[in-house]
């Protein structure tokens, strides 16, 4: 079922509110100023809000999915939140790389102490709509987005990095990436580590078929750049976020999203406390709505693990996957050297391989001058003979079969053979 | 702008943080040019405008892990440059030299790794041809192969190549180090 709130409903002339029993003094206020249809809002009658929640709740539990039956304990969740939330009116909306719309929704309580909620599309988590307060934060949210930001890396000043697995564990970057296809707060276009800005157009120029977009994915969007980790990025529709997924040390998974912080942070506070995580305030709610079905662990839950370690293999496997989730903050992946002075090998490899993986010259160093294991010594030495360390980013194995990176040296081909 | 190694720049001391400088952008209202991440042998740079035609780089390089940062486009003495003077925790020239001059290899390497990004400031002072023989001819191997490894950073030295040329009959260890970094002078002096 596709959206019965479609163009032809948007072009309708203006429609009252007079259905809405209770209807707060400043919803009367708002809808009188048109303040919100200048901004492409366009107001609903009973039987609008009536198919609209209808929308909101399918969209959400699955009603019309295509994988499976509706989620009874989305089902659930959509009732206790949508409770008391009337749809009253619904655009603008943002399109996607192929031009579709998701057309947002405008939900209010009815009564004195009553808010208005934005839910910018039907797939956004119903604990994750913004309350909006009553008249001009509506307004100004309307203006945060719509459209869509064009953010560039430049003015995503923020970034999450959690964990989310070993390669082992959760696959490779192909079966992540066939998973991405069916997150629909992300755009359809990815981009690999060789560009730091979506290489995709914001939406195809019509009639683009899908050899054109096979051939813009290889020849561009999917050049890895061999000084960075591997990686995989998407943005995210609403907000813009770069939504990213590197793979470290041949083995680790981490998802990194760079946004604009977000004012929505009710939002996040009841997005928390509905999944029971602690993402930062300011993520853009369409975020959380992204890592949806992701488990992860976040920099200080492993960081509290790392004080609390005593066994040294623990220590090492943290300290991999800390590095992981480090690289990109200055203070803290040169912080490692202070482990150098550990006394177990175990660590030190650990060391090493971070070492090798980020180009952590100065960890060497202090590897060969604390004395550590003969082999590691020998290893660290043959480093400084060979005048440090080549570029170790390059996981074709993450890939598997994916086309249009970056060529592999010799060494790779006889490994293939 | 590119960044050349004669612009204005400070090195700033192990552990400190670049929070001052963030603060200052904040407070100058200074717009956010450039975020590049670090690549494996390049630093991770944040580049504000602040003005017309001068902007501040902020460097990190992790092979090293120093912290840098660069004026471009503003005369020597300028108002950026005497703010940012102020408010970092940078090392003098003089300490840097020191440090890599020092007994410890520790202070040695930080001090070494620190000359290589003042670039031009110290191309032409007179501590520096006694600085990297010492460092060549250290006995330890750690501080040896740094001073090799970032011998490209010292050309400006007419007296480099001979100074490891002089190395040549001694060091077995760094034996191969040691031809690279001939060939690649003899490169660079070839254009």
């Amino acid at each position: 079922m596709l959206s019965h709130v479609d163009d032809s409903l948007i072009r309708m002339s203006r429609t009252e509110l007079d259905w809405f029993a209770d209807r707060p003094e400043w919803l009367r206020d708002l809808h009188d100023s048109r303040a919100l249809d200048e901004r492409g809002v366009t107001w609903l009658d009973q039987n609008g809000s009536v198919e609209a929640a209808a929308e909101l709740r399918s969209g959400y539990a699955g009603e019309d999915s295509l994988t499976g039956p509706p989620d009874d304990e989305r089902l659930r969740a959509f009732t206790v939140e949508a409770e008391g939330k009337i749809p009253v009116a619904v655009g603008p909306s943002v399109t996607d790389l192929h031009g579709l719309p998701a057309i947002a929704y405008w939900l209010a309580e009815p009564g004195p102490a009553g808010r208005l909620w934005l839910a910018p599309s039907r797939d956004f988590h119903p604990f994750s709509w913004m309350p909006l307060g009553t008249g001009e934060s509506a307004i100004a949210a309307v203006e945060h987005h719509y459209p869509s930001p064009g953010l560039t890396r430049v003015d995503l000043t923020r970034e999450l990095r959690v964990f989310i697995g070993y390669r082992h564990e959760i696959g490779d970057m192909r079966d992540l990436e066939r998973a991405m296809t069916f997150n629909r707060m992300l755009d359809f276009g990815a981009w690999c580590s060789g560009h730091l800005d979506d290489p995709w157009p914001k939406t195809l120029p019509e009639g683009t078929g899908m050899l054109a977009m096979s051939a813009f994915q290889s020849d561009t969007a999917s050049i890895h750049d061999p000084g960075r980790p591997w990686s995989q990025s998407w943005r995210t529709k609403h907000s813009g976020s770069h939504f990213t997924l590197e793979v470290h040390q041949r083995d680790l998974f981490v998802l990194s999203v760079r946004y604009r912080p977000s004012p929505h942070l009710e939002a996040m506070e009841r997005s928390n406390a509905h999944n029971e995580t602690r993402l930062p305030l300011d993520l853009p709610p369409d975020v959380a709505c992204a890592m949806d079905g992701f488990v992860w662990a976040d920099v200080p839950d492993l960081e509290a693990d790392l004080a609390a370690a005593g066994n040294p293999a623990e220590i090492a496997g943290l300290l991999r996957v800390l590095a992981a989730l480090w690289d990109g903050d200055f203070d803290k992946l040169t912080g490692l050297r202070r482990w150098a002075a550990h006394p177990s090998h175990v660590v030190h490899a650990a060391l090493w391989d971070a070492a090798l993986q980020y180009n952590l010259q100065f960890l060497c160093d202090e590897l060969l001058l604390t004395g550590t294991s003969e082999q590691l010594t020998d290893m660290c030495a043959r480093v400084q003979r060979m005048g440090g360390f080549p570029e170790q980013m390059r996981h074709r194995d993450a890939f598997p079969g994916q086309t249009g990176t970056e060529p592999y040296d010799e060494d790779d081909e006889e490994e293939d053979e | 702008m590119t960044i050349a190694s004669s612009h204005w720049r400070r090195v700033l001391r192990a552990g400190a943080p670049a929070t001052p400088l963030h603060d200052l952008a904040a407070a100058e209202g200074w717009p956010r040019i450039a975020d590049e991440p670090r690549r494996h042998h390049d630093s991770r740079r944040l580049s504000w405008s602040a003005g017309a035609a001068v902007q501040v780089h902020l460097l990190e390089f992790y092979p090293h892990a120093l912290r840098t940062v660069v004026i471009t486009g503003e005369e020597p003495g300028g108002p950026v440059a005497t703010a940012l003077d102020t408010l970092l925790d940078h090392r003098t020239v003089d300490e840097i030299f020191a440090d890599a001059t020092a007994a410890e290899p520790r202070r040695i390497l930080a001090g070494l790794y620190a000359l290589t990004e003042l670039g031009a400031a110290t191309a032409g002072d007179p501590r520096l041809p006694t600085t990297l023989t010492r460092a060549l001819e250290h006995p330890e191997f750690v501080v040896r192969a740094a001073a090799l490894r970032t011998a490209p950073a010292f050309q400006a030295w007419p007296g480099l190549r001979d100074a490891i040329e002089a190395r040549r009959p001694l060091e077995t260890e760094l034996a191969e180090l040691i031809e690279e970094m001939l060939s690649f002078l003899d490169e660079e002096a070839e254009g």
